[in-house]
């Protein structure tokens, strides 16, 4: 079982994450909270898995690999940057992914110290039918809109093996200091 | 001989980091994993820092740490983590191995370039 406080924290985290990790060379970023998915056009995804022995978590994000959809992936290569080929775009959209739910898996590592996360695999939307398999309690989609142009889709899906309860106080900020290096 | 191996399965992160490391003079190598980068170091002795991500396939970021202080018995290289992950117990696995530092990723070239220099030339 997740409780609602739960529920709405794992949403909170989810789309923080978002926020901090779509946007490429300081894009603009927008994160909407769907009630369906509807039908997207989006055919691949990039899924990502955060677990502990209580719940395992599933973030996904679907994706067109479309022009538009490459040259805003291709934007952080700071010297010529050429045409993305499939391999080097999927990797960028995977890369991405991985920034996201890393963030995901360190705000819920410092309340589960045991989670664990997995490493950015891309597969058919098709797929998507076969995770009701995994008898989800939580499940949220959500909107994202890059520069005000460039839309994706995310959803977040939940599956518990026991009581998740915790909290994230939306008022308090966690701050890592992503890419300074720390000496030990 | 590279000065920096640069250790990532991702591509991007291969290409961004040892892009952005020749464009400010250092010598960089790649691999692809833990495995492979433990392959390059042993063909390259010239090797000052390796720069590693954590969670790869065939062999994870801290496992080649260890087996480069192990296995290889090179204790004079320095090793830095350039990871998602943020975890205590991961970075205790990490001292205990003999690494130099962690960076949480997305890696931000101009806060570290000064002091991987300084690692290079050590």
């Amino acid at each position: 079982m997740i409780t609602d406080r739960a529920k709405a924290s794992f949403d909170r985290l989810l789309v923080s994450s978002l926020k901090s990790g779509m946007p490429v060379a300081g894009a603009s970023v927008s994160v909407e909270a769907l009630k369906e998915l509807g039908k997207i056009k989006e055919r691949k995804i990039v899924i990502l898995t955060v677990s502990s022995y209580l719940f395992r978590a599933l973030a996904i994000l679907y994706f067109k690999p479309d022009a538009a959809t490459r040259a805003y992936f291709n934007r952080h290569a700071d010297e010529g940057a050429h045409a993305l080929g499939d391999d080097e775009f999927y990797d960028r959209v995977a890369e991405c992914g991985n920034v996201v739910v890393g963030a995901l898996n360190r705000d819920l590592g410092a309340i589960f110290p045991h989670v664990g996360m997995s490493t950015p695999n891309i597969i058919d939307k098709d797929c998507m039918q076969y995770v009701d398999l995994l008898g989800c309690s939580l499940t949220k989609h959500y909107k994202i809109v890059l520069d005000g142009e460039l839309t994706l889709y995310a959803t977040l899906c939940v599956a518990d093996y026991g009581l998740v309860d915790f909290h994230v106080d939306p008022t308090v900020e966690v701050a890592v200091d992503t890419g300074e290096l720390e000496m030990f | 001989m590279a000065q920096i191996l640069v250790v990532d399965d991702s591509s991007t992160v291969r290409d961004e980091v040892a892009g952005f490391l020749k464009r400010n003079g250092l010598d960089v190598a790649t691999a692809v994993d833990g495995k492979d980068g433990l392959a390059k170091l042993r063909m390259d002795a010239k090797v000052k820092l390796v720069v590693s991500d954590v969670n790869m396939p065939n062999m994870d970021g801290l496992t080649m740490a260890e087996k480069i202080r192990g296995e290889l018995g090179n204790k004079t290289v320095n090793i830095v983590m350039l990871t998602t992950e943020n975890s205590p117990i991961m970075k205790e696995r990490g001292k205990a191995a003999g690494i130099k530092g962690w960076i949480v990723k997305p890696f931000k070239g101009d806060a570290v370039l000064a002091t991987f220099k300084k690692l290079v030339e050590a």
